[in-house]
């Protein structure tokens, strides 16, 4: 029962875990911007070295990483299958021609570089952000990169509580919908047979309990937050406070330069590139 | 009359997963027919997946779940009658109370079994008289009621399915003492009228050796001993190596025991104490 | 003696039904409460227990009377946020349900919630809260996540949470009334722990017999009047009366009530099924 986690934080000493989370952030969105940039082998190979170099600084299993990219694999599939079908080439690069069917070595290429964007897309992100970093500090990473947003009076503190406490709670009624659930079906109550109609009308018992229950949370939540002395983001301060080291800075500017190689390459046209 | 069998009965949690926990493994047992059989054990011991499994909302990973030796679980399309046969009052019930008002809550489990009008007054009203409450509430929104009063009407929610074996989890859990005593009142007078199974999960020993016959103690997601109270508070030691409390007049009586005073075996209520201590002081 | 901490006189509180109704939960009731003190206040549901506990915390306020919290007087509509704010940071408060009352999503974030309303410094904030999670055995749980914590760990990082606030008074609300048997033990313990050793008040609010009979000092409130303060053993030998106000004896002490009923004398604390076995020990063992 107890089973639900939200994001698949996995603890570790790591380099990648010890850096900066607002680093961290801008570290992944530019690592995925860069998987866009690459073009042709020589910037897919120098990306997917990357994505296995930050693996290994990461220290996660690569089991855990590659379980990350099943849930799209189906994806990954049907979008190279298509490739590989589909694309067209010169004729002298006909690989195979049989029935209906013509595969050329474009078609194989473009597939190829297609699973390595997606697998480098998934490393990227879960390397950086969902498996070193928790829930909770990716809220407050946020919170600090709005900043700016505060000048113009956007309640940055007052979205990023809400964040937090819906971090908190999403576990705890999900948990409390299961055991509602149960109870409404020792009563009889049948949520898997009948029209659409039936299915949620059958819901009615479940979801006025819930509710009702997350309004008694939020208010109980509320008492116990106002005598903990909370009154908003003015004068509040932090445990984490967060510094940007050395090392935050060389891996932002090993991942700009990284970038800035990809740009290079792509208008020097280096590289191996089939068409 | 209803006879409820498991034999060999295993399920898991989160499985699959990192998470993975045994709540139930290898379960055999099977319940007095007509008595009040208390099932203890620590939290985590498998209590709780014990009485889902008995009231078909837990389908076993391994073994079967039998009802007059029929497996509950072999016609899936079927088991809403289990469930309307074994009613199964949930920790906290009074989470699950959802209608305008408290007549029309009790009358959901009945009018979910394809009852007619008249027959599901009848039973609404049977069920609220078993747990006192009085026909002005019945009007009442489950807001208006105390927390004792909403948790006796979640009670008679599943009581007014009338069913064959009554299940309860914890059934006085955060309950004032008051509250605590209505309930084991209601429950002790509900068996005296009906005759029927009862099975009541408590954490508190006090309790079960007040309105228990029989007790089953788990640990470790494994029945270790089913007897009655009496067999099983006097083996103090066992219960404490497996982390349960005694009754605090069975302690009492272990104290004695150590001083040298023998109060003799049985003796875990205050009647049976009180009883045993006047013979005592009357051979004087 | 000196200055009580918290000082209440002749107060009284009502709120009002959605039919119009009165009910008066609090009436004309006074107590002092000195510093280091560690009392439990006894009552069934609806006795008026958690309405005293919300208004030292000025959650409610009261229609009449005095109410003075460490020589401060709380005037409703007077007192500033501000002064709220510091009453506050002085009486801490730990809930009945453990889930309600976490913020954050990891164990050592929410210690730190308290001291980073408070505007503490980052490096005082970090220390206040090792420090807290140590004195309570919850150390080695600092980065787990509260819901997958039992009832009894929860609780006692709830109370880790105040403790880092450096509070003066930590009143409990019935704190241990969902936990299971051994987290009720563990969360006893805690608050035992934090009288004695940090010398700070308690104020322990609770429908167990057995529980109140740890504090130093019990006071019995039923429908909002104040029945009877003092030791637990002196409270607790009005025996008649509190299984009137339907209390929760315990099953040894009502063993010993019958005897004496019986015409046996039996004369001590009988609180616990130990001081039971002495009392009885003392009789029987002439047989």
């Amino acid at each position: 029962m107890n089973s639900i986690s939200l994001g698949q934080y996995y603890p570790a000493e790591s380099p990648i875990h010890r850096l900066d989370v607002r680093i961290k952030v801008v570290v992944a969105i530019l690592f995925v911007v860069c998987t866009f940039l690459c073009k042709n082998v020589l910037s897919f190979a120098l990306l997917l070295s990357l994505a296995l170099l930050s693996i290994i600084l990461s220290r996660l299993p690569i089991g855990l990483v590659a379980r990350g990219v099943r849930p799209i694999l189906i994806i990954i599939a049907i979008t190279s299958l298509i490739n590989i079908f589909f694309s067209t080439g010169a004729p002298e690069n006909i690989v195979v021609d049989w029935w209906i069917f013509t595969i050329y070595r474009e078609g194989i290429y473009n597939a190829l570089l297609m699973i390595v964007r997606f697998v480098c897309l998934i490393v990227g992100t879960s390397v950086f952000l969902t498996y070193t970093t928790t829930p909770i500090e990716l809220t407050d990473a946020i919170e600090d990169l709005l900043w700016p947003l505060k000048k113009l009076g956007v309640p940055v503190h007052d979205f990023a509580m809400m964040m937090t406490i819906a971090l908190r709670f999403i576990p705890l009624l999900v948990d409390e919908t299961d055991k509602i659930m149960t109870a409404q079906k020792a009563r009889g109550a049948d949520f898997s047979s009948g029209s659409l109609a039936q299915r949620a009308k059958a819901l009615v018992p479940v979801l006025i309990p819930l509710f009702v229950s997350a309004f008694r949370r939020a208010e109980e939540l509320a008492v116990a937050m106002e005598c903990r002395c909370y009154h908003g983001g003015e004068g509040r301060t932090r445990m984490n406070v967060r510094h940007v080291h050395a090392k935050d800075f060389v891996a932002l500017f090993g991942v700009i330069l990284f970038g800035v190689g990809i740009v290079v390459l792509n208008t020097l046209n280096i590289g191996y590139s089939i068409s | 009359m209803a006879r409820i069998t498991l034999s060999g009965v295993s399920y898991s949690y989160g499985k699959k997963t990192p998470y993975e926990i045994k709540a139930l493994d290898g379960v055999n047992i099977e319940i007095a027919d007509g008595k009040i059989t208390g099932i203890i054990g620590h939290t985590g011991s498998g209590k709780s997946t014990l009485v889902g499994a008995i009231g078909g909302l837990i389908e076993p990973d391994e073994g079967q779940v039998l009802i007059d030796g029929a497996d509950v679980w072999k016609n899936r399309k079927k088991i809403r009658e289990h469930r309307f046969r074994v009613g199964l009052v949930m920790q906290y019930p009074e989470y699950q109370l959802f209608e305008e008002t408290i007549r029309r809550d009790i009358a959901f489990g009945p009018r979910n079994m394809g009852l007619s009008d008249e027959e599901i007054e009848e039973r609404v009203v049977e069920a609220a008289r078993f747990v006192e409450l009085p026909e002005a509430l019945l009007e009442k929104s489950p807001f208006e009621l105390s927390g004792g009063e909403k948790r006796r009407a979640a009670i008679a929610g599943v009581i007014a399915m009338r069913p064959d074996v009554l299940v309860l989890d914890e059934p006085a859990a955060g309950l004032d003492p008051r509250g605590r005593a209505a309930i084991f009142r209601n429950i002790a007078e509900y068996r005296r009228a009906t005759g029927k199974t009862v099975i009541i999960v408590s954490h508190s020993m006090e309790d079960v050796a007040t309105y228990c016959d029989e007790l089953v103690v788990m640990s470790g997601a494994k029945v270790i001993m089913h007897d009655t109270p009496n067999k099983v508070f006097s083996n103090p030691e066992f219960l404490v190596k497996n982390g349960l409390d005694l009754p605090q007049i069975a302690r009492l009586n272990m104290y004695l025991r150590e001083k040298g005073i023998d109060l003799g075996e049985g003796i875990y209520t205050v009647e049976g104490a009180f009883n045993k201590i006047m013979e005592l002081s009357s051979k004087k | 003696m000196g200055e009580p901490f918290i000082s209440v006189k002749n107060l009284s509180y009502a709120y009002e039904e959605d039919d119009g109704r009165k009910i008066q939960v609090l009436k004309n009731l006074s107590i002092d409460i000195m510093r280091g003190d560690f009392l439990a206040v006894l009552g069934h549901n609806g006795s008026g227990k958690s309405t005293l506990a919300r208004i030292l915390n000025m959650i409610l306020f009261a229609d009449s009377g005095k109410v003075v919290i460490d020589g401060k007087e709380i005037i409703p509509n007077e007192i500033s946020d501000d002064e709220i704010i510091e009453l506050r940071k002085k009486i801490g408060m730990v809930f009945q349900n453990p889930d309600n009352q976490l913020v954050a999503t990891i164990v050592e974030d929410d210690v730190a919630f308290g001291p980073e309303n408070l505007g503490i410094p980052s490096g005082e904030i970090r220390e206040r809260v090792d420090n807290a999670l140590a004195e309570l055995g919850m150390s080695e749980y600092a980065k787990h996540e509260p819901h997958r914590l039992s009832g009894g760990q929860k609780q006692r990082v709830a109370i880790a949470g105040i403790l880092a606030m450096l509070p003066e008074c930590i009143i409990f609300d019935e704190s241990t009334a969902m936990l299971d048997p051994k987290g009720r033990q563990e969360v006893l313990s805690a608050i035992e722990k934090i009288n004695r050793e940090k010398g700070i008040t308690v104020i322990m609010i609770t429908h167990y017999m057995d529980e109140a009979a740890r504090a130093d000092r019990v006071v019995v409130l039923d429908d909002g009047d104040l029945i009877f303060d003092g030791k637990p053993e002196e409270v607790f030998s009005h025996e008649k009366e509190l299984i009137s106000m339907g209390l929760d004896v315990p099953q040894c002490t009502s063993l010993i009530y019958k005897l004496r009923e019986a015409g046996f004398k039996l004369e001590g604390r009988c609180l616990s099924a130990k001081e039971c076995a002495e009392l009885l020990f003392g009789e029987l063992k002439n047989n």
